[in-house]
């Protein structure tokens, strides 16, 4: 089980939550607690949109 | 030819060519924010980039009035976009070669990573733009598709155009007005005059090389056309609509700038020209600050002016900002500051003078960009005046 702030640290990884937030269309990930741990199924579906936002 | 494509520059610095206004970016700027408006899917942002590359090209040889169909190559060439070969496009069409690209070989500096999406979509769009006018079509006249970019390991480019329909609500350019109807910007710093700053650029001739590329200051700039940026901007935060992701994307926009001044102004700062011209009269950071917004008032993007400035906070006065402007005739009065290039270049600008100790020297790679940014006391932004929305002047207040 990850938190989003463990997936994204400091002030890069704010700005990759926010492109992965834009990717999934999901603008109440900058709702969540940063610090509970996501569903397995959602911390899946961020992790590849991460994937995709840190390619070029 | 070649005096036919002289950028003007006016007295409040702005530039243009065929009445179309140009402003220089980096391929630093060029890359992430073409990432940032194609991260949401269903937006058809690559139209967009397609389509206003269209409307700005075509809207440029049009003024020009160059009358052949060779000054297309070398407005592509001069502008620092590279070498593209138009000889095989007929009325119905054909395949256009790139040698030589911007798009397709100069982003990957800025993304770090391999490409999944062709890069080159300007590329296209400006292809489609210049044969339109070349044979005499409405500005949509052509469709422009990319079958081979040198982002993806192509040895060049490739990009197939087709004819289109007629469509009366295509995008169109705008017109910047020469004469400059707002405020005069105040003189904020005794170092130099603007007059003496716009001279010392203009003298260093930043057009495209043999190679139709920039390479300057340790980035590949281009001259650009302020229409093609607004449109890229203000249609991705328009489609968004709502969403509720537009704050998210105007923190991407301002990021994209923040990027741009990052290398830019970083490699002007260690430039051989920053230390002949400005080492002379700067003798501390805020002057350092005033003087890289006095070169940045030569890009076009306006006249930048530093009302006050210190190692805790900046306010700065942007005159004749060309994202508002932008705004302002493509959609009308905006409900919120629209400066985003503007406000990240403060950002960027402060956080490498204050954090960066960018005059020491440093060696400007990765490692640095990511101690200065995750600094703890890393400055922020934010826009408290907008001509957008009917201000004087555009204004940024960075503060940490």
């Amino acid at each position: 089980m990850t938190t989003l702030n463990q997936l994204f640290p400091g002030n890069l990884g704010r700005l990759k939550l926010l492109r992965v937030m834009l990717r999934l269309g999901m603008p109440e990930l900058s709702k969540y607690n940063a610090n509970q741990p996501l569903e397995p199924m959602l911390e899946r579906r961020v992790r590849q949109a991460l994937h995709e936002v840190e390619a070029g | 030819m070649s005096n036919a494509l002289q950028v003007q520059m006016s007295s409040n610095g702005r530039r243009s060519l065929g009445g179309e206004a140009l402003v220089y970016h980096c391929n630093f700027y060029n890359y992430w924010l073409q990432k940032t408006i194609l991260l949401v899917d269903g937006l058809d942002m690559g139209g967009v980039i397609h389509d206003a590359a269209v409307a700005s090209a075509y809207a440029c040889l049009k003024g020009l009035d160059a009358g052949h169909y060779s000054s297309a190559v070398k407005l592509f060439a001069k502008l620092g976009f590279g070498l593209m070969d138009l000889s095989q496009i007929d009325a119905d069409g054909g395949t256009v070669t790139t040698s030589v690209s911007h798009y397709g070989q100069c982003l990957s500096a800025a993304a770090g990573a391999e490409f999944a999406r062709p890069q080159s979509r300007f590329d296209a769009g400006f292809a489609a733009g210049a044969s339109a006018w070349g044979h005499g079509r409405m500005s949509c006249g052509f469709e422009g598709t990319v079958q081979a970019c040198m982002s993806l390991g192509a040895s060049e480019g490739k990009i197939s155009l087709r004819g289109r329909k007629p469509n009366s609500e295509f995008f169109r350019s705008y017109r910047l007005d020469q004469n400059n109807d707002g405020p005069v910007p105040p003189k904020t710093w005794g170092g130099l005059d603007q007059a003496a700053v716009d001279e010392a650029v203009a003298r260093l001739q930043l057009v495209g090389n043999e190679e139709g590329l920039i390479p300057r200051f340790g980035v590949m700039l281009t001259q650009h056309f302020a229409h093609f940026y607004n449109r890229l901007s203000f249609e991705f935060l328009r489609r968004m609509g709502d969403s509720g992701m537009r704050i998210a994307g105007e923190h991407l926009l301002l990021d994209a700038g923040y990027r741009c001044a990052f290398h830019t102004f970083g490699g002007v700062f260690l430039s051989p020209e920053w230390e002949s011209l400005m080492s002379p009269v700067v003798a501390s950071k805020s002057d350092a600050a005033h003087a890289m917004a006095s070169i940045a008032s030569t890009l076009g993007w306006g006249r930048w002016r530093l009302m006050e400035v210190n190692e805790r906070r900046a306010v700065m006065r942007v005159y004749d900002d060309y994202e508002s402007l932008g705004y302002r005739s493509m959609y009308g009065q905006a409900t919120r500051p629209v400066s985003f290039l503007a406000a990240g270049g403060l950002g960027g600008l402060m956080n490498l003078l204050y954090l960066g100790d960018i005059l020491s020297g440093p060696e400007l790679d990765s490692a640095y960009f990511e101690k200065v940014f995750e600094h703890p006391e890393a400055f922020t932004v934010h826009q408290t005046q907008s001509i957008a929305m009917g201000h004087g002047f555009s204004e940024i207040v960075a503060e940490r």
